[in-house]
């Protein structure tokens, strides 16, 4: 017979749930690779915007001046280069792991895989951040070495103009409301990345649902001119693409209302794939 | 946060089930993988579970350490539900299912002090360092721990799957084919390894394998299932009876 007496068990804090995945996701070549694609991007958009001037009126928004560099470089990166590191990410760090049964070491320990899921997204995330703070802090260096600094310079959808110091905080909020498109766009790929069958299919499922994101609003300008302005402009920036792409600009200068509606589509899609994929993990049996 | 859970712990060494399956059935798309399996597993025995390719033996483990939940029925271990409380019962168990799989990318050690941050009965650093230490010890994997997954051979994967499986000071550990594609030395070695587990540390074990004369060598008890249904629990002697060997009842067992 047994006996048996109850007594108490600390339980596993979430902050180790965390650490575990950051030092596994950090673990690996690619994401170690992935760690010089700030300063290397950087570099990259720098020389395109030079490129750029050559064929601008420096009195538009497009053309770069030391103040607007950062914004500049980061409208040409975000939906390649930024949104393609989290497919990787999401790839390697939840549909490899799952479908080659790496993920088990973790689920045979007391331990839920919805906790084990939204500590990936943070490690993710985080990854991505970082990557987000260091490309802020070189194109606002690149943009002081290498661009005319003119006493003031012109916002996106005549938002008006904005000195430098004035500009360097509307880089700040343009970088904020980045990094939430990004942690939105995550919770989609992680949804992607669980109903992927291997890393291959995720990766092919998110440059499907990327290519959907930009086709849906291209082909909506064929119907522009039967649609009121912000009608149009509602149904376009449905697309997370278009968000990041050119929303977030829009959002600022709170062109039409799209400071509320884009934060609304953001949160819609945030909740809408966020809240299934942990739904998919509650539901699933771990390894059927 | 630090959560706090409720645990059962065993105050007395007498010989009480560390493991109760409870009649737990189990159907994936239509198909039932167990139907109405109970069984207990002893303190301090190693319980051989034994069936043909395709009987459930994995289905059964991987619903003794929560990775799929039953349809109904229940299983307790330690004094706690798996279904109702998965991840309190889940600290008395270690396991390996199917392969030992770990994370490529990352050495022996590296794996095991990964997991051991999973483990709430090590709260510190310290303390994961020398858990970690102590079971590289125990699997005799200390001398190559350092080295990358990717060098090591399968016998050494199994024995590292075990490492991984004691990293909580489990009581109940489940085995699931450990000895799959070892060389005969290899086998040895692990067998050596099993019998220590449960006579120096005491573990309670759970092993499936098709290979009939090891079980024979190991096990206390013998559970067999055939199309997910228990057909046979008892000790291993009630098993032979009057064959020459437990291959020999296990084969007419299954062709009855």
């Amino acid at each position: 017979m047994s006996l048996l007496v109850r007594e108490q068990v600390d339980g596993i804090g979430f902050a180790r749930i965390l650490e575990a995945e950051w030092k596994r996701l950090w673990k690996r070549r690619a994401v170690r690779w992935m760690a010089w694609t700030a300063p290397v991007a950087a570099l990259v958009s720098t020389k395109y915007l030079f490129s750029q001037n050559t064929t601008l009126d420096p009195g538009l928004p497009e053309y770069a001046t030391a103040g607007n560099v950062p914004v500049l470089a980061l409208a040409e990166m975000l939906i390649t280069v930024f949104s393609g590191m989290m497919l990787i990410l999401a790839g390697l760090s939840v549909t490899e792991e799952y479908r080659s049964g790496q993920l088990r070491m973790s689920m045979l320990r007391a331990v839920s895989l919805p906790k084990i899921m939204i500590a990936k997204w943070i490690s993710c995330l985080v990854f991505v951040l970082i990557q987000l703070a260091l490309y802020f802090l070189c194109t606002v260096a690149m943009g002081r070495l290498a661009f005319p600094d003119p006493a003031t310079y012109p916002l996106f959808y005549d938002a008006g103009t904005v000195s430098y110091a004035e500009g360097l905080l509307y880089n700040l909020a343009y970088y904020g409301l980045s990094a939430v498109a990004l942690g939105v766009l995550l919770a989609v790929f992680f949804w992607i990345a669980a109903l992927g069958r291997s890393s291959t299919a995720a990766l092919g499922l998110g440059i499907g649902f990327l290519l959907l994101s930009y086709v849906l609003p291209i082909m909506l300008t064929y119907f522009r001119p039967l649609l009121e302005a912000k009608v149009y402009l509602r149904l376009y920036f449905s697309s997370l693409l278009m968000i990041e792409w050119e929303g977030l600009a829009a959002m600022l200068a709170n062109l039409h209302g799209l400071q509320y509606w884009n934060i609304g589509i953001l949160a819609g899609y945030g909740l809408l794939f966020g809240g299934t994929t942990v739904w998919i993990w509650r539901r699933r049996d771990s390894f059927e | 946060m630090e959560r706090t859970k409720e645990k059962i712990t065993v105050i007395a060494q007498a010989e009480y089930p560390v493991a109760e399956i409870g009649n737990i059935t189990k159907k994936v798309r239509g198909r039932t993988l167990l139907k109405n399996v109970s069984f207990t597993v002893e303190s301090g025995e190693i319980c051989g579970l034994l069936g043909p390719n395709g009987a459930g033996k994995t289905t059964l483990i991987r619903a003794l350490t929560g990775l799929i939940r039953p349809d109904s029925g229940d299983i307790i271990i330690g004094g706690c539900s798996v279904v109702r409380e998965r991840e309190a019962a889940v600290t008395n168990v270690g396991a390996i299912v199917e392969s030992p799989i770990f994370f490529p990318y990352m050495t022996g050690r590296e794996n095991l002090e990964n997991l051991a941050l999973l483990h709430p009965n090590l709260p510190d650093r310290a303390a994961r360092k020398r858990r970690v230490n102590e079971v590289l010890e125990v699997v005799r994997m200390d001398k190559r721990a350092d080295e990358k997954i990717k060098t090591y051979s399968l016998g050494m994967k199994q024995r590292l799957g075990i490492a991984q499986a004691l990293l909580g000071d489990p009581e109940l550990l489940i085995l699931d084919e450990p000895a799959n594609g070892l060389d005969p030395i290899g086998i040895r070695e692990l067998r050596e390894l099993i019998l220590k587990l449960k006579t120096e540390f005491g573990k309670t074990i759970l092993v499936s394998s098709h290979l009939l004369d090891e079980l024979q060598k190991i096990c206390d008890r013998i559970v067999v299932i055939r199309e997910g249904e228990l057909v046979f629990a008892g000790s291993r002697n009630e098993m032979i009876g009057d064959h020459q060997s437990l291959e020999d009842a296990f084969v007419e067992m299954m062709t009855r």
